[in-house]
C-alpha cells in the first residue's frame, strides 16, 4: 500500500492505495464522491470521466498513484458558488438525459470539450462525445444541451444577462 | 380553469439530482461496514456438481460468510413456472450459472475466497440451438423435457377457421423464415444489491429492479414465504425476534434505476446479497461487472419464425400459419408469458380468416432469456411486415396496398377473438403516406376503417363479411 | 503486500536499471489505457510485483531535429494529433492518433504503448510504419535503433527484453512530394478500434509515384507492409485502375482472423477498397 494525495474539487484527500487500484476507486469508495459511475471498468464507455489536471480522462482505467499530486474535477466540482453550471442547466431544461447514469461523465466529457471548443458544430459535438456510451437517450437531447450550454457561455462572457431558470417542481 | 401541468412544458423532478451527480443508485448507497459479494459461477455449459467444499475459503481472514444451495430456504423460484434455482444445487445449466456466493470485507477478499472454493463438476454435453433442442435426442437441459408444455400441448397455438382450406382457395402461397436474434440491454448500470439487516429483524434490499413487486413476490418465496428459517441464519439476526421473514419483513428500496429495457425485471443479484446479508448478519454488496452483466444477465430471446401466407390475387392474404421459436435458455423465466403475447399479436394487425400460430418455447444451455422493449412483440413484428412485403412482391402489388387491403378495420375480430371496436390502423397510414410524401393509389386515399358491412368495401372485388368464430381454438 | 512496489524514476537509465534488477511480477505504467482494464478484470494473481511508472521520465516530448520528427514513447495521441510539429512534417501520424479511441483515451494513450501493446489493430503502429519510421530502445548499457517495421511486423519476435524501454520514434519528415492518405474503419464513426485500417505514404514527382508504402492494420497478425502493391504503383501515374490493381495485391497479402468485430471474410473485402479509396484521396 503506499499513500495518495489528491486534490479533488478543490478540497485536498488522502488515501491508501494498492499499485493497481485506479482512480474511480479511490474517489468513489475511499472518499464518497459518487458522481463518477462504474460501467465498464475499461475505459469505454464514459460514466466515469472526470478531469484530472483539466485534461479529460477515464477515472477507471486511471493509475491512481500515476496521479499523485494531481487535481481532479468531478461533477460535484462543476458548480461556482452554488449556482449551476451551464451545462448542468441545460441538460436540466434540455432533457438531456433519461436514467442520468452517464449524465455526470456526459457532462464532464462536454466541460472538457467547450473548454477548447467554445463555438462547435453539431457534429464537433457528437464526435467529441463519440465515447460517452447512453443507452437512454438516442443523444438527441443531449447534443442540444451542449450546443445550448455553448451559446450561454457565449453569452456569459458577452456580458449578457442570463435566462431565467425555466420549469418549476412539482 | 387554469391548467397547472397539462399542457405545459415540465422538467423532470429528478433532474436536478441527475445533474449534479447527486442521484442516489444502488451503488452510491453507503451503509457502514458494507461487505463485497463475488460469485462462484460455473465454469461449463452444463455438469453435473460432484463436489463443493467452501472450508478453506471459510478460513479466509475477511470473509464474513458463504452460501451455497444449501443455505437457500426454497431454492426453486420463477415468475410463473418455479424451476429456477438461486444457485445450482447438483446440476448446472448454463455457464455462469451461479453455485456459491461469499460475503467478505474487501473485494480482494472476496475474489480470492471464490478461488478458494474447491469446485469438482462433471462436464456434459450441453445444447445451443433451439432446432437441435427440439429433436428428441437432444440432450436435456431440463429434466423434464427441452419444451415447455402448454396445457396439453408443447406448444400455444392459435386457431382460426381452417388453415387447409385457406391454403386450398389461396393463389400463391408464400413461405420465408425469419431469424430475430439475442440481444443484450447493455444498461450503463450493471446489476447491484445491497441487502442491509434491519434490528428489527427487517431485511431492507436496495435494488435496480424495474419490476418491484414481481421480484417481491419471488423473494418471499425464496427467503421462506414466512416460515421459520432462523436455523439458516448466523450473527445478529439469530437474536432478531423474528424468525420468519414474511412480506412485510422484505423492504424493497427500488425507483432509482441506470437503464433497465427489461433487463432489471428478473432477480438477478438480489436473492444471494439477501440471504448473505440473513447468514452474516452484514449488510452485503454485489455489483455485477461489465463482463458478468454482458455474459451472465438475461438477454433477449432469439425468435426463430417460420411463416406461410395464402394469398389471394387481389390482394386478400386468406391463411397465414406462423410457427415460432423462443430459446428459453436454461430456465423458464418469463417465457410462457411472452410466447402468449407473441402468439397473440404475431399476425399482425390484418384481417385473416384462417390462422394457425404455433409458439413454442424452448430450452437451451445458454444465459436465461427475459424481457425487452416490445417483450415477443417486436420479433412478430419484425418477421410479419418484412412477410407482407414479399407476398406483396409475389402478386406485384404495391406494399401499401396490400396493407391497405388486408388491415383490420372496425367489427372485425382477430384470431384471438378480440372484437375491435376503435381501430384506425387505415387512417393512420393514410396520414404516414402524407408525411412521408407517398401518394397513395386512389383506392387506398378513400378508404377508411368504418365496419366492414357499413359500406361497400372499396377494396377488395369480393365483399368479406366480418370475422365470426368459426371454429379454432385458442390453447 | 510488502514486495509491491510502485517505481516513478526521473532518469532513463535508472528506469531501465530497475526493470533489469527483475524479481517477481513487473509491469510498465504508460498511459495505462491497455494495462489498466487488464488488471481491473483482477484476475487471481494478476496484480505486479513492481510497477514502473514512466510518467517522470517525461518521454513526451515532439521536436524536429534536422530532418528527422523526434516523437517520445509517453506522447499521448492528443500530444500527437494537437502537435504542429506532427501536423506539418508528418499529417499522416496526427491524423491516425486524433481517430484513436475518443479524447478521453487519447489524453492518456501513448505512441510507445500503442506500439508496445503489440495489437493487430494498433492505429499508431500501422501509420508509422507507412512512415517508415524508427524506434530508440534504451537499455542500461545504452539505446539502439531499429525499424518500427522489424519491431512491429514480426509477431514471435520479442525485442523487449528485462531492461530495455522504447524511449522515442524517429520519422523522416514528409516533404511536399510526399502525398498520405489515412482510412479507419469500422462499425461506429467515433470511439471504435479499427476493423480495418490503411496508411499510405507515396512519393510523387512528375505525377509518377515511388516509394510508396502502403500499409494495413487489423487484417493480419499485425500491422504490415505491402510487398506487392509498390511495384504495381512504382514508375507511374496514379490512377483508379491502378489504385484498384493496389488494392487487390493487398488483400492478397492480408491474412486476416474472424473475431468479435468482423469475419475475416469482411476485413478481406474491405481492406481492398479502403487501399484503392486511400490511394486516390491522397493528400
Amino acid at each position: 500500500m503506499a499513500l495518495l494525495e489528491i486534490k479533488v474539487n478543490g478540497a485536498v484527500h488522502r488515501a491508501e492505495v494498492g499499485l493497481t487500484t485506479n482512480l474511480l476507486e479511490v474517489l468513489r469508495e475511499k472518499l464518497h464522491i459518487m458522481s463518477p459511475k462504474f460501467g465498464c471498468e475499461s475505459g469505454d464507455c464514459g460514466a466515469c470521466s472526470v478531469l484530472v489536471n483539466g485534461k479529460l480522462r477515464r477515472s477507471c482505467i486511471t493509475n491512481a498513484l500515476s496521479v499523485q499530486g494531481c487535481e481532479i474535477t468531478t461533477l460535484e466540482g462543476l458548480s461556482e458558488d452554488g449556482d449551476l453550471h451551464p451545462l448542468q442547466k441545460q441538460f436540466y431544461e434540455k432533457y438531456g438525459f433519461q436514467c442520468g447514469f452517464c449524465t455526470p461523465g456526459m457532462i464532464m466529457s462536454a466541460k472538457a470539450f467547450l473548454d477548447r471548443n467554445p463555438n462547435p458544430t453539431d457534429d464537433e459535438v457528437k464526435e467529441a462525445l463519440a465515447g460517452n456510451l447512453c443507452r437512454c437517450t438516442g443523444y438527441v437531447t443531449i447534443v442540444d444541451a451542449v450546443l445550448s450550454a455553448a451559446k450561454e457561455l457565449a453569452g456569459k462572457l458577452a456580458g449578457e444577462p442570463e435566462g431565467e431558470l425555466a420549469g418549476e417542481r412539482g | 380553469m387554469e391548467l397547472k401541468a397539462v399542457g405545459k412544458e415540465k422538467r423532470r423532478y429528478e433532474g436536478l439530482d441527475h445533474v449534479t451527480g447527486t442521484t442516489r443508485y444502488v451503488d452510491d448507497v453507503i451503509v457502514p461496514g458494507t461487505h463485497v459479494v463475488k460469485a462462484l459461477r460455473s465454469p461449463v455449459h452444463k455438469g453435473r456438481i460432484i463436489r463443493l467444499d467452501t472450508t478453506r475459503a471459510e478460513q479466509l481472514p475477511g470473509v464474513a460468510g458463504i452460501i451455497t444451495a444449501a443455505d437457500v430456504p426454497c431454492n426453486s423460484y420463477g415468475f410463473l413456472t418455479l424451476d429456477q434455482p438461486v444457485m445450482a444445487e447438483t446440476d448446472v445449466r448454463y455457464k455462469g450459472e451461479p453455485i456459491a456466493a461469499v460475503a467478505a470485507q474487501t473485494e480482494d477478499a472476496a475474489i480470492e475466497a471464490v478461488e478458494l472454493i474447491d469446485l469438482e463438476i462433471e462436464e456434459q454435453t450441453p445444447v445451443f440451438d433451439v432446432l437441435e433442442a427440439m429433436k428428441p435426442d437432444a440432450p436435456k437441459v431440463r429434466p423434464e423435457g427441452n419444451i415447455l408444455q402448454i396445457g396439453d400441448k408443447n406448444y400455444r397455438s392459435v386457431v382460426f377457421g381452417d388453415i387447409e382450406r385457406g391454403f386450398d382457395e389461396a393463389d400463391e402461397v408464400v413461405e420465408s423464415d425469419y431469424l430475430f436474434p439475442s440481444q443484450e440491454h447493455a444498461c450503463i448500470e450493471t446489476q447491484v444489491s445491497l441487502a442491509v439487516p434491519e434490528s428489527d429483524g427487517r431485511l431492507t434490499i436496495y435494488s435496480v429492479t424495474q419490476a418491484l413487486y414481481f421480484l417481491l413476490r419471488q423473494m418471499n418465496r425464496i427467503l421462506g414465504q414466512g416460515n421459520d428459517v432462523s436455523e439458516r441464519w448466523s450473527g445478529r439476526m439469530q437474536y432478531s425476534y423474528r424468525g420468519t421473514l414474511g412480506y412485510c419483513d422484505i423492504k424493497y428500496v427500488g425507483g432509482t434505476v441506470g437503464g433497465g429495457f427489461g433487463g432489471k425485471t428478473d432477480l438477478h443479484a438480489d436473492p444471494i446479497t439477501a440471504l448473505l446479508a440473513l447468514k452474516t448478519g452484514k449488510p452485503c454488496k454485489w455489483r455485477w461487472t461489465r463482463e458478468e452483466e454482458t455474459l451472465f444477465s438475461t438477454r433477449h430471446s432469439p425468435w426463430l419464425m417460420s411463416f406461410k401466407d395464402g394469398v389471394k390475387k387481389d390482394g386478400r392474404i386468406v391463411a397465414r400459419e406462423v410457427r415460432s421459436i423462443h430459446d428459453a435458455g436454461a430456465h423458464t423465466g418469463m417465457s410462457s408469458y411472452v410466447v402468449d403475447k407473441h402468439c397473440f399479436y404475431v399476425i399482425g394487425p390484418y384481417h385473416i380468416p384462417n390462422v394457425l400460430v404455433k409458439g413454442y418455447v424452448v430450452y437451451t444451455n445458454r444465459t436465461p432469456t427475459g424481457a425487452i422493449r416490445g417483450f415477443g412483440l417486436t420479433p412478430g413484428t419484425f418477421a410479419s411486415e418484412i412477410q407482407i412485403d414479399k407476398v406483396a412482391e409475389r402478386i406485384g402489388m404495391d406494399p401499401w396496398e396490400i396493407r391497405f387491403i388486408n388491415a383490420v378495420r372496425n367489427g372485425d375480430q382477430l384470431a384471438t377473438r378480440r372484437k375491435l371496436d376503435s381501430v384506425y390502423l387505415i387512417e393512420t397510414m393514410q396520414a404516414l403516406a402524407e408525411w412521408a410524401g407517398v401518394t397513395l393509389p386512389e383506392k387506398c386515399a378513400r378508404a377508411n376503417s368504418d365496419p366492414r358491412e357499413a359500406e361497400v368495401w372499396p377494396l377488395a372485388e369480393t365483399m368479406e363479411a366480418p370475422l365470426e368464430w368459426t371454429g379454432g381454438t385458442v390453447s | 503486500m510488502l514486495n509491491q512496489r510502485f517505481a516513478s524514476p526521473t532518469d532513463l537509465r535508472e528506469a531501465c536499471s530497475i526493470l533489469g534488477q527483475g524479481g517477481g511480477r513487473t509491469a510498465i505504467l504508460a498511459g495505462g489505457t491497455d494495462l489498466m482494464p487488464r488488471f481491473n478484470r483482477r484476475r487471481p494473481g494478476g496484480r505486479p510485483d513492481l510497477l514502473l511508472y514512466l510518467g517522470g521520465l517525461h518521454l513526451d516530448y515532439i521536436r524536429v531535429e534536422g530532418h528527422t520528427l523526434v516523437i517520445g514513447a509517453c506522447a499521448t495521441h492528443e500530444d500527437i494529433a494537437d502537435s504542429s510539429h506532427v501536423r506539418e512534417h508528418a499529417p499522416l501520424l496526427a491524423k491516425a492518433c486524433s481517430e484513436i479511441g475518443s479524447p478521453a483515451i487519447r489524453n492518456a494513450g501513448t505512441i510507445g504503448g500503442n506500439v508496445c501493446n503489440r495489437a493487430s489493430f494498433a492505429d499508431g503502429s500501422t501509420a508509422l510504419l507507412a512512415l517508415d519510421a524508427s524506434m530508440v530502445i534504451a537499455s542500461e548499457s545504452g539505446d539502439r535503433i531499429m525499424k518500427v517495421e522489424d519491431f512491429v511486423t514480426n509477431p514471435f519476435m520479442t525485442y523487449l527484453k528485462p531492461g530495455m524501454i522504447v524511449k522515442e520514434f524517429h520519422i523522416p519528415v514528409m516533404l511536399p512530394e510526399h502525398k498520405w492518405g489515412w482510412q479507419k474503419w469500422g462499425q461506429r464513426r467515433g470511439s471504435f478500434i479499427s476493423v480495418t485500417s490503411v496508411a499510405a505514404c507515396i512519393k510523387i514527382q512528375d505525377g509518377a509515384c515511388s516509394s510508396a508504402r502502403i500499409c494495413a492494420g487489423a487484417v493480419a497478425p499485425t500491422p504490415f507492409v505491402s510487398k506487392t502493391a509498390p511495384a504495381i504503383l512504382e514508375g507511374r501515374p496514379l490512377s483508379e485502375s491502378l489504385a484498384e490493381k493496389a488494392g487487390v495485391a493487398v488483400s492478397e497479402e492480408a491474412d486476416p482472423q474472424d473475431d468479435t468485430r468482423a469475419s475475416a471474410w469482411y476485413r478481406k473485402r474491405i481492406v481492398a477498397i479502403l487501399v484503392k479509396r486511400t490511394l486516390i484521396a491522397l493528400a
